[in-house]
């Protein structure tokens, strides 16, 4: 505990010392006032040839002049060019015990996300979007939970004398397209962030309050991503509130759902919220899954002279999941919970058996239900962008073998000296329930990252 | 456990007391929106307002967007706006559009250097919309009601 203080008061200091340098910079003349707009990625239209003054104020622009604004009253209102973003993180799991420090391994630094974001709008209302995370993985992970063998992906470099070279690998995390037909209907097809819930939404660290995942978010009950369709839209009440929904049919799960079905089931869910804004902003969702995930293998053989392939179910179950979650923002305050819940029911054909972390020996897997929840509070204060918060969980896993039930508390500080950059500092000590893989344990952890947008 | 939540509290009071707190955003008079005077409304939702202000697609009318201009971060008027319209103070602006386009949400409207180079743009741009002192309204340009409120009567948003 002492080292993760120490930590916070560390890191602290040197974001207090940054942001003091900056208050203390000279303000810029008031008569630049393209230096006055520090929004990072806000389209600044630059116009020096063009006369701004209060005299020139009663004439309109010629279309010259409006063209190099980088407006144009005959084109289309939309910017159609290819925009680059994205954001990456660096940090370190330290285990603050021995115990915790058997699991979670020898402290290291890492990268942990490199994602870049390509967008484009195709027309006033087409647009196209891909999200890619950059990895050094599979290399140096172990192939399974049955065997801890690490993998390598250390290859000889033809470029270099055959020197060795690691090379990583690419997550697609979403890509799509999508028409918005109009304000209350868009329809996107191709990759997409299941619409469920607070975290999953939010999903880059630069935006994530906390420096890791609750568990009931880590755990998928509901799957990360989909492949497939999905219809969202939005009505607005009132000034003040809306109502919003998603809809989504896709090939659920499964270990290749992003390009194969190995069932005939296609999965569906869904997505209702309501947002108020009169005391600051309000959300309240729930969100539904339903689906088969089938894993299996295939043969193929000649029989009886023809060709003939046999699909062999290795696992298949049923996945009903559900959710609640509840935002609200109020000047510098932020409450944020989320509960989720999943009900697996195995088929006859699929409920063979699976490995046990417990036993360390296949099982069969019994019909199973697991929930768990979150309540996160912060306060993000005007100096520095300092936010100090605490969140609390609460999760009763069970994958039909075995049993993930604790109770994983958590107090850090997120802080964003400058609006593209975030700085964390968390402190996390799990309590294991009996029943638990590892039963009444305690562990211990500090996370440390920074997290940055581009 | 219990003890570090009580220290965490402790801390967040003492420092929320200690903290220096910026005053709050007011200009010194209301702000109207404006449209240029051919636009075929004279009213205009806060809903839709910010819509179009969070970047995302607004109709005016049946395939017909509106095109928003905003001013410079920390003038008064956008400091203003934002803060009515979008809920937030300046220190919360950057982070919002930071976080809005890591969520693959709309970003920010373009931004102009002047309050009297937007207005321009509204006369020139069909769709255009922005926001000024009612004192820069003129018969090319026309200010708009919001949810059917002037300036000056109870509720009025830019108030």
């Amino acid at each position: 505990m002492k080292r993760a203080l120490a930590c916070a008061l560390v890191t602290s200091l040197a974001v207090g010392h940054a942001y003091a340098q900056d208050a203390a910079d000279p303000a810029p003349p008031a008569d630049v006032p393209a230096a006055t707009d520090g929004l990072p990625g806000e389209p600044r239209v630059d116009a020096p040839a063009v006369q701004a003054d209060a005299a020139a104020a009663e004439g309109a622009l010629s279309e010259a002049e409006l063209q190099e604004l980088g407006f144009s009253a005959s084109a289309p209102a939309v910017d159609t060019s290819l925009k680059l973003s994205g954001f990456m993180d660096f940090g370190s799991t330290i285990g603050m015990d021995d115990k915790t420090r058997f699991l979670t391994g020898k402290q290291a630094f890492y990268l942990g996300n490199v994602n870049v974001y390509i967008s484009k709008s195709l027309s006033e209302s087409i647009r196209t979007m891909a999200e890619i995370r950059f990895t050094y993985l599979p290399n140096g992970a172990p192939e399974s939970q049955a065997n801890a063998a690490r993998a390598s992906t250390a290859t000889a470099d033809y470029s270099d004398f055959g020197r060795n070279l690691r090379w990583g690998g690419i997550e697609i995390e979403r890509a799509y397209v999508e028409w918005a037909a109009t304000p209350w209907l868009t329809v996107r097809a191709g990759q997409y962030l299941t619409p469920y819930g607070i975290w999953n939404v939010d999903h880059g660290s630069p935006t994530i309050i906390t420096a890791v995942r609750p568990f009931v978010v880590g755990n998928n009950y509901f799957p990360e991503r989909q492949t497939g369709f999905e219809l969202y839209g939005r009505w607005e009440a009132t000034s003040n509130s809306g109502l919003g929904y998603h809809l989504t049919l896709s090939n659920g799960t499964g270990p290749a759902s992003e390009y194969k079905e190995l069932d005939k089931n296609k999965a569906v869910g869904g997505r209702l919220f309501w947002d108020y804004r009169k005391f600051g902003e309000l959300r309240v969702g729930g969100s539904i899954y339903y689906g088969r995930n089938t894993e299996s293998n295939a043969s193929s053989a000649l029989v009886n002279g023809a060709p003939s392939t046999t699909e062999r179910i290795t696992l298949q179950y049923d996945a009903l999941s559900l959710a609640a979650d509840a935002v609200w923002r109020y000047g510098g305050m932020h409450v944020q919970a989320e509960f989720i819940s999943r009900q697996v029911r195995y088929t006859e054909e699929g409920r063979t058996p699976q490995f046990s972390l417990a036993t360390l020996q296949p099982r069969i897997p019994a019909d199973a239900f697991s929930w768990g929840g979150y309540l996160l509070l912060g306060y993000r204060f005007e100096w520095g962008g300092v936010m100090p918060y605490v969140l609390v969980q609460r999760v009763k896993s069970f994958n039909g073998v075995d049993k993930d039930q604790a109770v994983p508390m958590s107090v850090g500080v997120n802080v964003r000296p400058i609006d593209a950059l975030a700085l964390k500092v968390e402190f996390q000590q799990v309590v294991f329930d009996d029943e638990a893989v590892f039963p009444k344990d305690t562990l211990r952890l500090c996370f440390l990252q920074a997290a940055w947008a581009f | 456990m219990r003890r570090y939540l009580t220290l965490l509290l402790v801390v967040l009071v003492v420092a929320g007391t200690a903290l220096p707190v910026s005053p709050p955003v007011r200009a010194a008079s209301p702000l109207v929106a404006i449209v240029a005077s051919t636009l075929p409304i004279s009213d205009i939702s806060t809903s839709l307002l910010r819509r179009a202000f969070q970047g995302e697609a607004a109709e005016y009318a049946a395939g017909k967007r509106l095109i928003p201009i905003n001013h410079p971060q920390n003038t008064p008027a956008r400091d203003q706006f934002d803060l009515a319209v979008l809920g937030l103070k300046p220190d919360a602006v950057g982070r919002f559009w930071v976080d809005r386009r890591i969520r693959d949400q709309p970003g920010p409207p373009k931004t102009v250097p002047s309050i009297e180079l937007a207005q321009r743009l509204v006369m020139s741009l069909p769709g255009a919309i922005t926001y000024v002192t009612p004192d820069l309204v003129n018969p090319k340009v026309k200010a708009l009601t919001i949810d059917g409120k002037s300036p000056g009567q109870g509720g009025y948003l830019l108030q």
